[in-house]
């Protein structure tokens, strides 16, 4: 049978770091805001200073150059929109290869590089390594998304959820306050409920934790088993703290249905007096 | 009665398959592309018909940039408008997929519908949209609906893996809800063949058969060695095995299982909605009661 030029490139052995990540999106955007109005002053002078030929000549040389440039970059977005079905599929090797393609390689549209360091924010945060993922998410929230501004919730989620995870509580709440400023979507919310649980337990705030518990186990109904198992157990662990005996009481059974308990405190200390 | 041909004609019934199915499909699109090669030839040849009957130069060196320019315009304005009409799409579906987690079915219904009655920008979003639809048609217990739409997305679109369980499980439910027994058996064959031999989907609608044809005793053993499995995958929904497991122990007169089985499911899950999936269980659900839940739950 014979083969097609794969559309995958070949595997890297060197997962790329944040710090990289980050100095090559500031350099491509640099170089491509460079070339952008390069291109423009030369279109101008042409225009106002040139003669005929040189307009043409002008304007053939800059549409050859934008077509090449922007043929290359069309690879680089290809394999940013790529990834992220990797990362949701559980792919992250291949993830990692195709997102350090992406990154490597120089775009001239900055939507692409941007997406991919939020696929690789992503990916860190799946793989566990919040430090990175906190770096990746910063860097993203640092720079001017426009019609990618739609990112901005995922990377303040990522940011806050990593934060919790590192202990860095101010960071946390800062990315959870700025969350509250923007409307969220369901899977959001959800996302935000169990990040803020997380933080408001590492805090002792159980009052606030167990305001509003019907409609947070409602929502917790919604997660995936171990979100909800967890989320759960965190709301009746706030119950119990605010002598709410009975909802307690019958969240830790919900809990005991949905998870092994023992693995849920070994993953969550703080839980094991619910079950001591 | 007959419709007079003055009477204007009727709309269709709502959620209707075949209509929806019909009205949905993709439409093929031209690159804009090629309109703008399309203009960009018309121009230079109008500046040539225009030169030829005795325009000046000056004039026609000045239109051709003037021309060129409303064209890229025109382009740039039709492809933001495209991308406007594409995230319309994508926040109705989002909306949609909203309702459908949160039970909102009425809501859901209605919008599904109207995104259905044309088609969709993408092919993706009329395949969420079918999905969406299987579920609300299943809801509104219109099985044999639904198991139409299963069989269409089944048949003419690739999806994948996770998808294309979770589909089939859910086309095999409806077909025991509809006493389709035969084709239910073939189903569940089917997704034993497709890799999920072992899975959560296929060993709920195992149980679901073995208590609806009245095998208690199949249905009682397949439970309870598969129940980490189903407590890993289901979730909240493991709810729906405790409660067909509590039937089938009420079958097998033990009692204290059932009752102990049904406690646990309506600890998941409201009674209301487990009789409406399976209203097998009625009969269980009269015996044992829900149990009890705090305040406000």
């Amino acid at each position: 049978m014979e083969t097609t030029a794969t559309t995958v490139p070949p595997p890297t052995t060197h997962p790329i770091t944040a710090r990289t990540a980050i100095a090559r999106l500031r350099r491509d955007l640099a170089l491509g805001w460079f070339l952008k109005v390069t291109i423009a002053v030369v279109l101008i002078v042409a225009i106002i200073g040139g003669d005929e030929t040189t307009q043409t000549a002008a304007f053939f040389a800059v549409g050859i150059a934008w077509v090449a440039l922007a043929m290359g970059s069309r690879r680089g977005s290809q394999l940013a929109a790529g990834s992220s079905s990797l990362i949701a599929a559980g792919l992250h090797e291949a993830a990692e290869v195709q997102l350090s393609h992406a990154i490597g390689k120089f775009s001239l549209f900055r939507s692409a590089k941007l997406l991919s360091i939020h696929h690789l924010a992503l990916l860190r945060h799946t793989q566990q390594r919040f430090d990175e993922s906190a770096q990746l998410s910063r860097a993203l929230l640092g720079h001017r998304l426009g019609p990618l501004r739609a990112l901005t919730k995922s990377a303040r989620l990522m940011l806050a959820s990593a934060s919790v995870h590192l202990n860095d509580l101010p960071a946390a709440y800062t990315a959870i306050s700025q969350l509250y400023a923007q409307r969220l979507s369901l899977g959001e919310a959800l996302h935000l409920l169990r990040t803020q649980l997380d933080y408001e337990s590492r805090i002792g705030a159980w009052t606030h934790m167990a305001n509003g518990l019907p409609v947070k186990v409602q929502l917790a109904e919604l997660m995936p088993t171990q979100d909800a198992a967890a989320v759960q157990a965190l709301l009746a662990l706030a119950a119990r703290k605010t002598g709410q005996k009975e909802w307690e009481e019958w969240l830790c059974q919900r809990v005991g249905m949905l998870t092994d308990v023992g693995e849920l405190t070994t993953r969550m200390p703080l839980l094991r007096e619910l079950w001591a | 009665m007959t419709a007079s041909p003055s009477q204007p004609s009727l709309p269709p019934p709502f959620l209707d398959v075949p209509t929806l199915l019909d009205r949905s499909v993709p439409q093929a699109q031209v690159s804009r592309v090629w309109y703008f090669v399309g203009g960009f030839l018309l121009v230079i040849m109008g500046m040539a018909v225009l030169a030829s009957v005795g325009m000046s130069e000056g004039l026609t060196q000045a239109l051709i940039p003037l021309v060129l320019m409303l064209l890229v315009g025109g382009m740039l304005v039709a492809s933001f408008l495209t991308v406007q009409k594409h995230r319309a799409q994508g926040r109705q579906i989002e909306a949609i997929e909203e309702f459908v987690l949160l039970r909102n079915w009425t809501a859901a219904a209605v919008a599904v519908e109207q995104l259905l009655l044309s088609p969709p920008r993408s092919t993706t979003v009329r395949v969420q949209a079918l999905i969406f639809l299987a579920s609300v048609l299943s809801r509104y217990s219109r099985h044999a609906d639904a198991i139409m739409v299963q069989d269409y997305l089944l048949e003419n679109v690739a999806m994948d893996p996770s998808t294309d369980n979770g589909l089939r499980a859910g086309r095999a439910i409806a077909m025991l809800r509809e006493d389709h027994l035969f084709d239910a058996d073939r189903a569940i064959a089917e997704l034993r063949r497709m890799g999920d031999r072992e899975g959560a989907g296929v060993t709920l609608v195992e149980i679901y058969r073995d208590v609806k044809t009245g095998h208690p005793a199949e249905a009682v053993q397949m439970f309870e060695r598969r129940l980490p499995t189903l407590r890993e995958k289901l979730g909240h929904r493991v709810a729906d095995a405790y409660a067909l497991a509590a039937r089938a122990y009420d079958l097998l007169h033990r009692e204290d299982d059932a009752r102990q089985a049904w406690r646990r499911a309506t600890m998941l899950a409201p009674t209301v909605e487990l009789t409406r999936r399976y209203p097998e269980i009625t009969a269980t659900a009269n015996r044992f009661g829900p149990s009890a839940a705090p305040v406000g739950m």
